[in-house]
């Protein structure tokens, strides 16, 4: 039975680079489209993006795996094409120098208590839009981070190799994001007129 | 100090298991320390209410049709 089995298996047709294309790789085109929005902050640029994605995809099917991450292949084309595009229109993307905010995002809340609270009451009143605001005015090379990472759910392998920086790079970056994220929130908390606990329990703390 | 550091590794060890960055055996041991504790269980849900929050609401627009036949009719 397992042999028969096996046979049917290795006599199965090899799919044709059209099978392949819409099997593996337009289901994905929903994400690619979220990424390329947050990215290019424009509904039409997002569907270039994406269109030439695709495209591409296409172009180099033979150099694709039938069954590897496709998801994680075409998110590497979209931002290889975000990055030329938007170079040739001299759009420049707001790229970050990654030591210049060191020392400003230096600090680990996880040290200070009550931080999580500020976060539960956040999240439990906030609207939807402050959190695309707040994603959207990072930096890209943290947003970028941020949108692979918390909103796709890509591991720090997967996304050191679509942005092609080294796993440490992207876990201090989403370190680094995360804290801009939640300081971001933290205004909005604050205008809702939610208390930021931290200082007073620190206050507290040295008392 | 000791608590803090505690508290400090707890929140370490929610982000890197949100993160799927915990090898199969950390992971384990990750959610028995977890189930033990049950400020380690606030922490771990109070982490997975944040997480789950930006991924459902960040804006995800939508894909129109033409943008799919658009692709397909260029990829034929």
């Amino acid at each position: 039975m397992f042999e028969k089995k096996f046979c049917l298996l290795s006599d199965a047709p090899k799919k044709t680079g059209l099978e392949v294309f819409e099997s593996e790789l337009l289901p994905h085109i929903d994400a690619l489209k979220t990424f390329a929005f947050h990215l290019s902050y424009d509904d039409d640029d997002a569907n270039d993006l994406v269109q030439e994605t695709y495209m591409k995809a296409h172009r180099f099917i033979d150099k694709y795996q039938e069954g590897t991450n496709a998801k994680a292949w075409l998110f590497k084309i979209l931002k290889n094409a975000y990055i030329n595009e938007y170079r040739k229109k001299s759009k420049r993307p707001r790229r970050v120098d990654f030591e210049d905010i060191v020392s400003y995002h230096d600090s680990d809340d996880s040290k200070v208590p009550g931080y999580l609270d500020l976060r539960e009451e956040i999240f439990e009143n906030m609207m939807g839009d402050e959190v695309t605001i707040a994603i959207n005015a990072l930096p890209m090379d943290f947003r970028t981070v941020v949108l692979l990472c918390d909103v796709e759910g890509f591991t720090y392998e997967e996304i050191s190799k679509i942005i092609d920086v080294p796993i440490g790079t992207v876990r201090s970056r989403l370190f680094r994001a995360r804290n801009m994220l939640k300081d971001k929130l933290a205004n909005y908390a604050n205008n809702l007129g939610y208390k930021d606990k931290r200082g007073r329990a620190k206050k507290e703390e040295e008392e | 100090m000791a608590n803090r550091f505690d508290d400090q590794d707890m929140r370490k060890r929610v982000s890197l298991y949100f993160d799927k960055a915990l090898s199969k055996e950390d992971e384990r041991a990750f959610l028995s320390d977890k189930d033990q504790d049950p400020h380690f269980v606030q922490l771990f849900n109070k982490e997975k209410t944040a997480r789950d929050f930006i991924k459902n609401q960040v804006k995800r627009p939508s894909v129109s049709p033409d943008l799919i036949q658009n692709i397909r009719n260029i990829c034929r």
